[in-house]
């Protein structure tokens, strides 16, 4: 890595710019009907996620915060888990 | 910038040909990329031994498609190359030729797109070592699906409105021969069956199979061959950029084809307001609103309200995707971009049948490709 560049760590919150339901999806899973949105992060970064819960209240200019859901088990017993956002209350 | 070649060395659309677009089919390649190039020779009135170099534009069948194709027009041993540009690959194929010519290596060119859907397509972005935080569930449609949200969101448009853009271009496809969707449709079907957000299997192109060919020439070239003038169409510029970084919240592909065309309608000295016809990359039905804003025809948000009101019908202010665009015609990949000019040329020469445009003397071709990529080219009648 260049030595001007550094990791950065962004907190998961922010505010939804755009949002689909996808209803056709190339993988059993996640599965359809599934919502993404494009987030505008608060510290300035747009990144592209899954949402969870109430898909209704997935709507542009909602507040939303990362969350871990557990993707699956591993045969051996470790949780895989990955990145979701939830509306904020 | 670079100097435009082509304001020096004049290259002409000498010659044009299509295998219509279709589902996968049994036909090889071969036939398929055979059938366009013939189609083009005949159009040009020229034969193949004429023919000092080819590219082939193809994403999709593998290495060394060239030659085992177009030797059945005779071994000549001449240049052939394929040329891989994503969805581009036809635009850039088109490209290479005007290069060719204007180098001074070639008077007469033939570029060619030609590609059969496949499964398990190896792409190199997914060999990059970078993933994506969304674990792959933003595909194309959803990528569009969510530009789509925001522009509606931004602009206050309807889907409904966003939609007139596929009924428009289904209206256009079903007279066109060489599409693969030739049904005009209703509103209501072009809502029905939804994929992603707004976007419904209507608004979405279909990839199947096919093949352009166009052939150009040098002003040698056109005098050496005897040639028709008054059937030559010239091509103005031939722009090819990739993505820079852009502002926070600038969609990437409208910002790329924004300057790319910038930079196409300066080489050409034309203003974005004298197109007559315009092929855009309308892949999902958002693409044409965002692209045409981005060309410059009309002020950001205001697409869709042009699109209602019959400004970019045929026989409207300019005609877009009088093709049928991506949407209707199809996108095969390869040949897509060849197409373009391939339709773009019929309405400049005033040969497009019943989707002529009237009085078209210029003309544009887009398109954008993973990447990514944008090539744009600016045809006219002399």
């Amino acid at each position: 890595m260049p030595s001007d560049l550094a990791p950065l760590e962004l907190s998961p919150t922010g505010v939804i710019h755009a949002v689909a339901t996808v209803h056709r999806h190339h993988h059993p899973r996640p599965e359809t009907p599934f919502t993404v949105a494009t987030i505008t992060l608060d510290e300035g970064a747009t990144v592209k996620g899954v949402m969870t819960g109430d898909p209704a209240t997935a709507q542009i200019g909602a507040h939303v915060h990362g969350v871990l859901e557990l993707w699956e088990v591993a045969d051996d017993g470790t949780e895989v888990v990955d990145l979701r956002f939830k509306v904020s209350e | 910038m670079g100097r435009n070649p082509l304001a020096e060395q004049a290259v002409y659309v000498i010659g044009v040909g299509m295998h219509r677009y279709q589902r996968k089919s049994d036909a090889t390649y071969v036939a398929l990329g055979l059938t366009a190039a013939r189609e083009a020779l005949t159009d040009a009135g020229i034969q193949w031994a004429e023919v000092e170099a080819a590219y082939t534009g193809t994403a999709l069948l593998g290495m060394g498609a060239s030659r085992i194709m177009l030797s059945r027009l005779g071994s000549t041993g001449i240049s052939m190359t394929q040329i891989e540009n994503a969805s581009a690959s036809g635009s850039s194929a088109v490209a290479q030729a005007c290069l060719d010519i204007t180098s001074g290596r070639s008077d007469v060119v033939l570029a060619l797109g030609v590609d059969k859907p496949r499964a398990g397509l190896p792409m190199a972005t997914s060999e990059a070592g970078i993933s994506n935080l969304e674990g792959g569930t933003i595909v194309p449609f959803t990528h569009f699906a969510l530009l789509a949200s925001e522009y509606m969101g931004a602009h206050g448009v309807t889907p409904e409105q966003v939609a007139l853009v596929a009924l428009k271009n289904h209206r256009n496809g079903a007279n066109n021969p060489y599409a693969q969707r030739q049904k005009e449709r209703t509103l209501e079907e072009i809502l029905e069956e939804p994929i992603s957000g707004s976007m419904t299997r209507l608004q979405c192109c279909p990839v199947g199979e096919g093949a352009a060919a166009v052939i150009l020439a040098s002003e040698e070239g056109v005098t050496r061959l005897g040639l028709d003038r008054s059937r030559l169409i010239r091509v103005m510029s031939s722009v090819t950029r990739t993505e820079r970084l852009y502002a926070p919240g600038e969609g990437i592909d409208a910002a790329l084809t924004a300057e790319t065309a910038l930079a196409a309608f300066n080489e050409a000295g034309i203003d974005p307001h004298d197109m007559d016809v315009l092929e855009v990359h309308d892949a999902f039905s958002i693409e044409e609103l965002l692209y045409t804003e981005a060309l410059g025809l009309c002020p950001p948000g205001e697409a869709a309200s042009m699109v209602e009101s019959g400004e970019f019908d045929i026989g409207g202010r300019c005609a877009v995707s009088p093709s049928g665009g991506l949407l209707a015609m199809g996108h095969p990949i390869g040949p897509t971009g060849a197409g373009q000019i391939v339709e773009v040329t019929r309405q400049l020469r005033g040969e497009a049948g019943v989707r002529q445009h009237p009085g078209a003397r210029t003309g544009l071709a887009h398109m954008v490709g993973v990447g990514a990529v944008c090539v744009v080219h600016v045809l006219q009648r002399p």
